[in-house]
């Protein structure tokens, strides 16, 4: 069960007051926010994700307007392991994610990256507890 | 010392033996001369009291501090509720979701698979007992156990099953469990370090598949002529 981060980055952004949907496009989207936030710096996990202005993570919740955006992100799985180990997984409870950089691909391709890591650790383990 | 075997899980083609000295609550693993796991073939069974005189296995490498070396043994009786015997007996129980197993040491995959991989910060031995807050489901693969995440954005714990006894395709919420990490292992090749990948070693008190009768039987069988 390997999740498909890819499908999920980049593409435009429906969010649902009330019983009222709205879609745009993540650049719209980005213009219109008005909350935008530094992660904190206990948060970041490596020198990358202090790169001032490259990559921006927006969250937000379907049922209420409530969404933020946070750049200098780039370990993005890492800073929710992060949140969750310090205060639970009850603290998350926005509804969606994208994940911009700047750069092209170059996120895309670590997601990428990293699930492939992750699938042939799981080969290995299943090997190894001779599963 | 008496001693009850709690687990019985698949080491290549042995078995590994868990085991509960009744006295002192130690937690062991019961190991042959020569430091030999237990032939899969072994007469010791997950419920059995045996009187076991043994001798603790001199080089371990926490976590797993629980290797004894059996000398000479003899069978003693049987154990009917194993649940109400751990309880009883005020063993160390982790409850909730999975971040409580080992309280909440455990590093998670991205798959899902939990880890120790911190030897600053490890547990006090390489097994415990467990009770999920949900159910736990037998994946496609048959090999691993789920349990879901209802955060879509925090991965399904997945819990590969390495137990003896037959699996079942859910364990309830509320099941005692029995957790242990694997040994001290990473890739070959790899540039990642060693780490214990926490597996499901077996559960207790749930009839096996194929031995019980569900109410929905009950109630189709009112149609049957």
């Amino acid at each position: 069960m390997i999740i498909n981060i890819k499908e999920r980055i980049g593409k435009e952004i429906e969010l649902k007051v009330g019983k009222t949907s709205h879609v745009f496009s993540w650049q719209e989207w980005l213009k219109m926010s008005s909350d935008f936030l530094e992660v904190n710096s206990k948060y970041r996990t490596n020198l990358l994700s202090q790169q001032k202005g490259r990559y921006y993570v927006i969250i937000g919740q379907e049922n209420y307007p409530i969404y933020k955006a946070y750049n200098n992100v780039n370990n993005w799985l890492s800073y929710i392991d992060s949140m969750i180990r310090n205060h639970g997984e009850d603290i998350w409870k926005y509804s969606f994610i994208y994940v911009c950089d700047t750069q092209d691909e170059k996120l895309i391709e670590a997601f990428v990256k990293k699930s492939e890591k992750d699938a042939d650790l799981d080969d290995n383990l299943k090997k190894y507890m001779g599963l | 010392m008496e001693i009850l075997i709690t687990s019985k899980t698949h080491k290549g083609k042995a078995a590994c033996v868990g085991g509960l000295v009744i006295s002192n609550k130690r937690l062991v693993r019961l190991l042959n001369p020569g430091n030999w796991d237990q032939f899969a073939d072994t007469d010791f069974d997950i419920g059995d009291v045996w009187d076991i005189d043994f001798q603790d296995r001199e080089d371990v490498e926490p976590p797993h501090i629980e290797d004894i070396i059996v000398q000479s043994k003899s069978y003693v009786g049987k154990v009917e509720n194993i649940t109400e015997f751990i309880t009883t007996l005020g063993m160390t129980i982790y409850r909730g979701s999975p971040n409580q197993i080992f309280n909440g040491r455990l590093g998670w995959t991205g798959n899902g698979s939990g880890y120790i991989g911190n030897r600053d910060n490890l547990p006090s031995n390489s097994v415990g007992f467990w009770i999920s807050d949900k159910d736990l489901v037998l994946d496609s693969d048959e090999k691993h156990y789920t349990y879901e995440s209802e955060n879509k954005f925090v991965t399904s714990k997945r819990f590969p099953y390495v137990g003896f006894e037959p699996k079942v395709d859910r364990i309830p919420a509320g099941t005692l469990m029995r957790i242990s990490l694997a040994r001290w292992w990473k890739p070959e090749d790899s540039e990642m370090n060693e780490r214990c990948y926490l597996q499901l070693s077996g559960w207790y008190g749930l009839p096996e598949p194929g031995n019980y009768t569900s109410d929905e039987d009950d109630d189709i069988s009112e149609y049957l002529i």
